[in-house]
């Protein structure tokens, strides 16, 4: 099993600690891991911006970064729905619809194809978990709270592993933190709005930490909270499965 | 018109804006309560999206069918082709009749054609008599949302207006003393009426019949007491059979209010003895968005407002600051329909976050529809140029490592040194309300090239 | 010619064919007449369980004070509760006076408590909407799960009007405050025999 290592722009550049942890559970795992140097964007911001023209150079990138690899894995959830749900504006080739089929978000590549059972963890602390909207209802990580079926979460079965961790109930369990994108600068004002009620409902149910499996939402939160002077703080989920107590 | 503006002007007031958010959320959460009581509720949201993708493809068939049969039970059918047809065919029914008082019923069909204005401007008096459409009737104001059109009002603000309006005492603002007041108030109205007009929910193809639901009895007595009925039905309202309404009106009520059904569900198969009863069958550009893959599932919608109270960009941002007869994520799509150059920033109006998509009793595509609209807008040059640039410029950077390695340096760099002042100036949009993320001292690309082996040179 | 041109349009534009899909309903081994007693009183309304139709009379006359009921329109004879001159009644304006008007209902719905009323033997539509009070007697044997069972049993007369009411009119038009009496009837009593 060869797996590709793709670490979203950002993260890469200001939040390395996600990517090297995200490294390291993968490498305690045993897999042989490779973190092809070549990359650097999924297209994303531009596509998400409707510039798919601006997007291709970036998706083009990707392909060729990760098209030898069986599996592709990314600490983000909005990146990895991005190329299995809107990589549609490529041209499919071969290339393109083996990433499309085997590009995976962390969260769910533990799950469903290593099938892990445990998890050497520990995280004493109150989390609340931010259901990063992309990876929850784009990849269906968890069971939306429109829908009605069974209960679920890929994240929550994995969060439930870590030792001595304690899950909060929030208010809206699923509502979005407002990053989206562009949308966070464009429509500046509902976006910090809606993060600001987001940390609001983590406070209220007494989180100490809010996870997700996008830095992108976290790092919007922390944005407010840090301009805020709040204690609570963010960490990706990848931090808290690594093993790493802060 | 400019959404993130409006928006902003609405959020100014927090304590309304979080008011507004929790009146809309509790509905939704009304709607969960009630779609979880029914059975197999995915799969009665499925079966509804495949017979409206079915009628869809039937269109012409079944609306000639449905003409077919609704003559023969005395309904008088018509076609506009655009909203100035239509209101021209009120027009002509009304004026035959010497009509001058017309009560109305809840329609976005008819707020969609400006039908009210236009018959105001010929001398007849139309009374909206929903009473949440009274009441921005009465402010002059258009609904803020489809099935709630007064959820931005406070009831001190409905207490004012009725005070002003319809002689309520001063200060009173009891929810229940304020409708009795607009009951006696449209009581009189309904009695002087010489016409109702209703729009449609559903049109059934096999009967000729169709069906208009309100809480109210307000479209019944409008429809009962005046001799004429006329009802104005837009072409995607149709559905094949009678036995799909036992499908639609299990989840219409429940999706919009969290009812089991509304309290009247009215049957009309013809007119009354004596009596007219007609039916205006309306394109204005529906047959045009029949024929746009991408967007047509939008045709599928039927009203039930469920989009709009999960939306948490319209809970936070109010009906009104989306200029478009329909707000929220179904209406920022039909906008597009409409006029692109208007209405480009309501689908940037969204955070791609799919709650309406999972939300929607019929299951339209609106996540997939918006983003799609942001691609269209694009093409057609209506980006603001800034931004445009902005994406150019990205897209080259981020399409290529070599670019982006030293602009990430870059990046870093000038966070940890350009002075605060500067760095949040007015021109960091990102940085009114957010601190930027502190910059490591080293990328991840840099940690992975000096900490593993086969890297080093 | 309008017509002519919306269907040419739509002929051209409209998607390729999809199949009708299939709509089974699920059998239930739900109580339906606790379900549908449950549902009317959810919706607002009353529903008083009776053994036979002499019940009424007494029942409607405990009604009749609190709720200043002194016109009533009732077309069973049997029930003894008419007060109207039928030959007076000239349009549907006539009725509006009305307080009480007692009729019996159709199919009954036990997953919303809504009942099928039509205007066979009603002469103008505005008799269940136009009084202040309504009350319809509903048959336990004709209860039947939902909707889509509903209308396999239902009639459609043509030309006709039919109507499920569920409940007594309402609104939360003002800020979301659930009010109990809008345009239609102030309220609902489901004799259920």
């Amino acid at each position: 099993m060869k797996i590709g290592l793709f670490i979203p722009c950002y993260v890469d550049q200001f939040y390395p600690q996600v990517a090297i942890a995200t490294l390291s559970i993968l490498e305690k795992l045993n897999l042989q891991v490779d973190y092809p140097l070549q990359q650097a964007c999924c297209g994303q911001p531009m596509a998400n911006t409707g510039c798919t023209d601006e997007a291709k150079k970036a998706a083009k990138n990707y392909v060729s970064s990760f098209k030898h690899y069986d599996y592709i894995v990314c600490p983000s959830g909005s990146c990895v729905s991005f190329v299995r749900n809107h990589y549609d504006f490529l041209e499919q080739t071969n290339a393109i619809e083996h990433i499309r089929k085997n590009t995976y978000e962390l969260c769910e590549f533990l799950v469903d194809v290593l099938k892990i059972k445990t998890l050497e963890a520990s995280f004493p602390y109150k989390v609340g978990l931010h259901n990063c909207c992309h990876g929850h209802r784009g990849l269906r990580l968890a069971k939306s709270s429109e829908r009605v079926e069974p209960q679920f979460s890929k994240i929550r079965y994995l969060l439930e592993k870590v030792k001595d961790i304690e899950l909060v109930t929030l208010q809206k369990e699923d509502e979005c933190c407002g990053f989206g994108g562009t949308f966070a600068v464009a429509e500046e004002a509902v976006s910090c709005k809606m993060g600001l009620d987001r940390i609001a409902d983590h406070e209220q149910a007494g989180a100490g930490f809010i996870t997700g499996v996008d830095m992108s939402c976290l790092m919007h939160m922390d944005g407010l909270i840090k301009r805020q002077h709040k204690s609570i703080q963010v960490k990706h989920i990848a931090e808290i499965l690594a093993g790493e107590i802060s | 018109m400019n959404h993130p503006d409006l928006a902003a002007k609405f959020i100014k007031d927090n304590e309304r804006t979080n008011w507004h958010n929790q009146s809309l959320w509790f509905v939704r959460q009304k709607r969960d309560t009630a779609a979880k009581s029914v059975e197999n509720w995915e799969q009665l949201r499925d079966i509804a999206a495949k017979i409206k993708a079915h009628s869809a493809s039937q269109l012409d068939t079944y609306l000639e069918q449905f003409e077919k049969n609704a003559m023969a039970n005395g309904t008088k059918v018509h076609w506009a082709k655009d909203a100035l047809e239509h209101n021209q065919i009120v027009l002509e029914i009304l004026k035959s009749a010497n009509v001058t008082h017309l009560v109305k019923s809840k329609s976005m069909l008819t707020e969609e054609c400006h039908m009210n204005p236009f018959l105001e401007k010929e001398g007849i008096e139309v009374i909206d008599t929903d009473l949440g459409e009274r009441i921005v009737q009465l402010r002059n104001e258009p609904p803020s949302h489809i099935v709630l059109p007064a959820i931005h009002l406070k009831k001190e603000d409905v207490g004012e207006l009725f005070h002003q309006k319809l002689g309520t005492d001063k200060g009173a603002s009891d929810p229940n003393y304020l409708t009795e007041a607009a009951r006696q108030h449209l009581r009189e109205k309904f009695l002087l009426a010489e016409a109702g007009l209703t729009g449609v929910n559903f049109g059934i193809a096999e009967t000729g019949g169709f069906v208009v639901c309100t809480n109210e009895g307000n479209a019944d007595l409008g429809t009962a007491l005046p001799p004429i009925h006329i009802a104005s039905m837009g072409i995607e309202k149709l559905i094949p059979k009678l036995q799909d309404l036992g499908v639609f009106l299990r989840l219409l009520a429940r999706s919009a209010t969290g009812q089991p059904i509304t309290t009247y569900s009215s049957h009309y198969h013809g007119p009354r003895e004596g009596k007219q009863q007609h039916l205006i069958i309306v394109d204005n550009g529906r047959s045009q968005l029949l024929g746009k893959e991408t967007y047509q599932k939008a045709l599928s919608c039927i009203r039930c407002g469920a989009c709009l109270n999960t939306c948490p960009v319209y809970r936070r941002s109010g009906g009104h600051s989306y200029g478009y007869t329909i707000p929220g994520p179904i209406g920022s799509t039909l906008a597009l329909e409409k006029d692109a150059a208007e209405f480009y920033t309501l689908p940037f109006a969204c955070s791609l976050c799919a709650s309406c998509r999972d939300v929607c009793p019929v299951k339209v595509d609106l996540d997939r529809q918006l983003y799609e609209r942001r691609r269209d807008i694009v093409k057609e040059g209506l980006l603001p140029i800034k931004k445009r640039i902005a994406m150019w410029v990205m897209g080259n950077i981020f399409g290529s490592p070599q670019l982006w390695k030293p602009t990430g340096w870059i990046l870093r760099k000038s966070l940890s040194i350009i002075p605060k002042k500067i760095l949040y100036s007015s021109l960091n949009t990102w940085g009114k309300q957010r601190e930027l993320p502190e910059p490591p001292k080293q990328s991840f690309r840099q940690w992975y090239k000096s900490n593993r082996e086969m890297y080093k040179k | 010619m309008s017509k002519l041109e919306i269907l040419n349009a739509i002929k051209k534009n409209k998607p390729g064919l999809t199949e009708y899909p299939n709509i089974s309903t699920t059998a239930s081994d739900l109580d339906i007449v606790k379900k549908f007693q449950e549902m009317v009183k959810t919706s607002g309304a009353s529903c008083i369980e009776i053994s036979s139709l002499d019940e009424i009379k007494e029942k409607v006359s405990a009604l009749t004070p609190d709720l200043n009921i002194k016109t009533i329109y009732c077309q069973n004879p049997d029930l003894d509760l008419n007060t109207m001159d039928f030959e007076k009644i000239q349009s549907p304006h006539d009725l509006q006076s009305v307080d009480l008007v007692v009729i019996e209902g159709g199919i009954a719905v036990a997953e919303n408590g809504a009942v099928w009323v039509n205007d066979e033997d009603i002469k103008y539509r505005a008799t269940w909407f136009i009084t202040q009070h309504l009350a319809m007697i509903v048959k336990k044997q004709n209860i039947v799960t939902n909707m889509p069972e509903a209308y396999q049993k239902i009639e459609i007369k043509q030309p006709g009007f039919g109507c499920f009411i569920s409940g007594p009119s309402k609104t939360a038009d003002i800020e979301q405050s659930l009010v109990i009496g809008a345009h239609g009837a102030r309220s609902l009593t489901v004799f259920l025999i």
